[in-house]
């Protein structure tokens, strides 16, 4: 865990930087001859439209390729807007709404068909949009004209004029700064991390709340955004439209090329990269470097070197060196620090931090009720009237042989499919046909068979993105840091470290999941639908990959959950062992029928399950426990 | 407001017109499809092929090259039209070898669909940068290898260019129909088609079909490279616009129908060819490409409407 003197040193070293940039800045902005000004200028407008992709590439995982015509879409309107002659002589501020308005809707427009399609369809989409854009905005000459009678005039914003190549190069500057700013925030709000999530992975955002559709049309929006936003600073630069030629689809790939080549952890490398996308054509002039050439170096290098760019090398080249010299990290290995009794005493603070969290839990009925769910894939009948009901407080097993329709049901129990028939009661609800976000809001919420962590975050990143439905306020809130959305915040912080302390994973919460082993990466999944604030968990195979020691000590945590918070659990599981030792209730699948339902002995000694699943020769251990 | 008309004197030549210009969308269809069934990815490299092709293409043939062995024609190209068109296709042959050798190689080929999809992107746009760096771009046509002769036919005219290039995609399906169903190496395509892994476990070798496949489709897109400088000349924009129609139509046929994507081809084809001719009323560039993009999305989402999803569908980049 980095200790509190480490964030303090790591936000001295960042004032002062920012300091200092600011600074070589200032002397370069007025020592630059106005050529370099302009191409500066330039490479910041470049800047705030892919901050854009970079939402749209790195944190929702969705490639577009009609950046380049979003953008000139939104120079062309903007200065039509502004000009005088053809155009309507709107002053600034209107042509400038009025073109980002436009754009946004455009990106929207693309963005609705994310509810059934992804990926390479999403590419064609946003390409075909590109194409449409060029043959209809770039072809009709009273948008892209050239009339030097009829010149875009720089505007006065708050009483500064922004005649001078210097002045506006200031205003495009804090354009991108406030954009990095306001992503910045985004990206550290519950609304960020839900995007990253469902980004990664749809299913793991949807059994924590995240509307994973949602989430793709906000990050559409926010790309139509910025890249109207470069648009209308764009637009009078230039006295008359700039061509075309450097908005057309193939420009749109040296765009994409920039948050791929950067990565998507750092909002500072996109600005950077894209600065030098512009400037270095220019500035190596003689060695025939195009913006073309550039974008296919970037795009290989950024596939190359996976999700975090090169950005992502850097900083995992600092963290290691961090690791290297921060001793705090290996406290785990000290037995003074780790003693059993002080790890007893954090245990207890933890699960009051979680008690305080967690929403109220109701003390008597059933939770959930399945009745007579069936569903069949093609001629292969999963599921056979299933029927089955979680009682409050109880940890209850799912068992049953590989293919028998566990995580079938489970899904159906969760949302992500619908049965053929049948229905399922949630806290009294019918939620058969709700989705899995609406599930989650309600309080149930899962984990998968296969680890579902984002593995280029860190533990704590991870864990707080499953807090999305716990922390209140709109987008708005939680960019500017509202007392409610920041209360919020903080509170879903601390039952993180509560939760990672009880998961055995506090000294890693600055790690990058990928450095965990298997079972730290499943704890990490088990924290994260915790966070989720749920009145009903749903693990699947929990202790999957892990070892003897690790699944105990695991389902001990389980019982302690059930027991000291509350928690009502449904799991399924083949380590039967821990299944019958336990839990209240056990459900035994077989074949897509409940065949047995009822305590440990009493399924142990079923004639049926010892058939299918235990085996003829299985005896129930001593250490079964005699009420369960 | 768009035009809502119809002027059935049209609709023959249109039609005519449209069925002949859907064999060059045919071609780079037909490579798009042939990788995707390999790699579950789409090869963007063949754009970036077939802007190569064309520009390496007339350089050989049309630019002012100095008298050569195969050069009939001093000063009017560095060789024939024809070993000119053979070297192109040779070449194309050698970049898809290259990248196919990559991306079914052992460190990307359990990549993710979406990084092979950049990657291809990136290839495209390589290859295109590369291009305009060492050969500058024109806007001339070049005359078509296969002469001047035009046909009349139901009231439309037809090169003998467009049905020179029918032919050969007929040819090209009819070789491929051949191999995939008649030889072991369409056994072993056909296998990695259905399941990579399960193609491994059998022995069928990957690398070896994959980058043989890549190798076959990018001659094939290099020849439609090639072919395009006859009627849209060399422009990349415009050559990126037959590529993406040619992509739509895979789009349309599902990425791995080679049917489907020729039936798209034939109704693109048709389609613009009715827009371009007015056949529906006058529309102005810009609204003939609304709708024909309105009709993609539309036809694009209804494909997946149809399409059972019973789950969300997880990509990672």
């Amino acid at each position: 865990m980095m200790s509190s003197t480490g964030t303090a040193a790591t936000m001295k070293r960042r004032v002062a930087g920012g300091a200092v940039l600011a600074a070589l800045t200032a002397v370069w902005l007025f020592s630059a001859p106005q050529y370099w000004l302009f191409t500066a200028t330039t490479g910041l407008t470049l800047g705030i439209s892919t901050l854009g992709l970079l939402v749209l590439v790195g944190w929702a995982r969705e490639v577009s390729l009609a950046q380049a015509g979003l953008t000139a879409t939104a120079i062309y309107l903007c200065g039509f807007a502004m000009r005088s002659g053809a155009g309507w002589h709107w002053a600034y501020l209107p042509a400038a709404a009025f073109a980002v308005a436009v754009v946004v809707v455009l990106s929207l427009l693309v963005s609705l068909s994310t509810a059934r399609l992804s990926g390479i369809y999403i590419i064609i989409l946003t390409l075909a949009l590109q194409v449409t854009i060029e043959k209809t905005f770039f072809s009709n000459i009273k948008l892209v004209e050239t009339d030097p009678e009829h010149t875009i005039h720089r505007p006065a914003l708050f009483g500064v004029h922004l005649a001078s190549d210097r002045a506006y190069f200031v205003f495009a500057l804090a354009v991108l700064a406030l954009g990095m700013v306001f992503l910045a925030r985004l990206r550290a709000s519950r609304f960020g991390r839900g995007l990253m999530l469902a980004g990664t992975d749809r299913h793991a955002a949807a059994a924590v709340g995240v509307s994973p559709w949602r989430a793709k049309i906000f990050a559409f929006a926010l790309a139509g955004l910025f890249a109207g936003l470069a648009g209308v600073v764009t637009a009078p630069l230039y006295p008359t439209p700039p061509s075309y030629i450097s908005y057309l689809s193939i420009n749109s790939l040296v765009y994409l090329a920039i948050p791929v080549l950067a990565g998507f952890r750092s909002i500072v490398a996109v600005a950077v990269v894209a600065m030098v996308f512009s400037v270095a054509p220019q500035a190596l002039e003689h060695y025939h470097i195009s913006p073309l050439m550039l974008g296919a170096i970037g795009l290989l290098s950024g596939t190359l070197t996976g999700p975090t760019g090169v950005s992502g090398l850097i900083l995992a080249w600092l963290h290691s060196r961090r690791r290297r010299g921060d001793g705090s990290v290996d406290l785990r290995d000290d037995p003074a620090q780790w003693a059993e009794d002080a790890r007893a005493e954090r245990h207890v603070r933890a699960l009051a931090v979680l008690e305080e969290y967690l929403p109220e839990r109701s003390d008597a009925g059933d939770v959930l009720v399945a009745k007579d769910v069936s569903i069949a894939f093609g001629g292969l009948q999963a599921l056979s009237d299933v029927s089955l009901t979680v009682p409050t407080r109880k940890l209850v097993g799912l068992i049953g042989p590989n293919g028998a329709g566990k995580s079938t049901l489970f899904d159906i129990l969760n949302g992500l499919r619908q049965p053929d028939r049948g229905s399922v009661l949630l806290f009294g609800h019918d939620v058969s046909q709700a989705p899995p976000w609406n599930r989650a809001a309600l309080g149930l919420s899962r984990t998968f068979q296969s680890s579902r962590v984002n593995l280029d975050l860190t533990v704590g990143e991870n864990l707080m993105a499953g807090a999305y439905l716990m922390i209140p306020g709109n987008v708005v809130e939680a960019v500017a840091g509202l007392p409610r959305a920041r209360a919020g915040e903080h509170k879903a912080a601390e039952a993180a470290r509560a939760v990672a302390e009880l998961l055995d994973v506090a000294g890693d919460w600055d790690e990058f999941v990928r450095n965990l082993d298997f079972g730290a990466q499943r704890r990490v999944e088990i924290g994260r639908s915790l966070l989720s604030g749920p009145r009903l968990l749903l693990l699947d195979e929990p202790a999957a990959g892990l070892d003897a020691t690790e699944a105990t000590a695991l389902f001990a945590l389980i019982r302690q959950l059930e027991q000291d918070l509350g928690l009502t659990v449904l799991l399924v599981e083949h380590y039967v062992k821990a299944v019958l030792e336990n839990c209240d209730l056990i459900y035994v699948l077989s074949r897509g029928r409940i065949i047995a339902a009822g305590s440990a002995a009493e399924i142990a000694a079923d004639p049926e399950v010892r058939a299918v699943y235990l085996g003829e020769d299985y005896q129930p251990r001593e250490e079964v426990r005699a009420d369960a | 407001m768009l035009a809502l008309q119809f002027h059935s004197q049209l609709v023959g030549p249109a039609l005519v017109l449209g069925v002949a210009a859907a064999g060059l969308y045919g071609l780079l269809a037909v490579s798009l499809v042939l990788t995707y069934r390999v790699s579950r990815t789409i090869g963007f490299v063949h754009g970036g092929i077939a802007v190569f092709a064309a520009h390496f293409y007339w350089w050989l043939t049309y630019d002012s090259g100095i008298r050569g062995r195969f050069n009939p024609n001093a000063g009017q190209g560095r060789v024939g039209q024809w070993p000119g068109l053979l070297l192109v296709v040779a070449a194309g042959a050698l970049i898809g070898l290259l990248y196919g050798l990559t991306v079914t190689g052992k460190r990307m080929g359990n990549w993710p669909r979406l990084n092979l999809t950049v990657y291809s992107l990136a290839w495209l746009l390589g290859m295109i940068a590369v291009t305009q760096t060492v050969i500058e771009p024109q806007s001339t046509r070049i005359p078509s290898i296969f002469g001047k002769k035009v046909y009349r036919l139901f009231g439309g005219v037809i090169t003998i260019h467009q049905v020179a290039t029918l032919l050969i995609l007929f040819a090209v399906i009819a070789l491929l129909a051949f191999v995939l169903m008649r030889t072991q190496t369409g056994v072993n395509i056909r296998a990695v088609a259905d399941d990579v892994e399960a193609s491994r476990f059998v022995g069928v070798p990957l690398t070896k079909v994959g980058a043989g496949v890549y190798a076959f489709s990018a001659a094939l897109s290099a020849f439609a490279g090639a072919l395009v400088t006859a009627t849209v000349g060399m422009l990349v924009p415009e050559l990126l616009t037959v590529f993406l129609r040619a992509l739509t139509v895979c789009v349309l046929g599902g990425l791995s129908s080679f049917s489907l994507a020729l039936l798209g081809c034939v109704l693109l084809g048709v389609g613009e060819s009715f827009l371009t001719a007015g056949v529906f009323g006058q529309n102005s560039i810009g609204r003939q490409e609304v709708i024909l993009m309105t009709a993609l999305f539309g036809l694009v989402l209804l494909i997946n409407r149809l399409r059972p999803i019973k789950v969300l569908e997880v990509e990672t980049l």
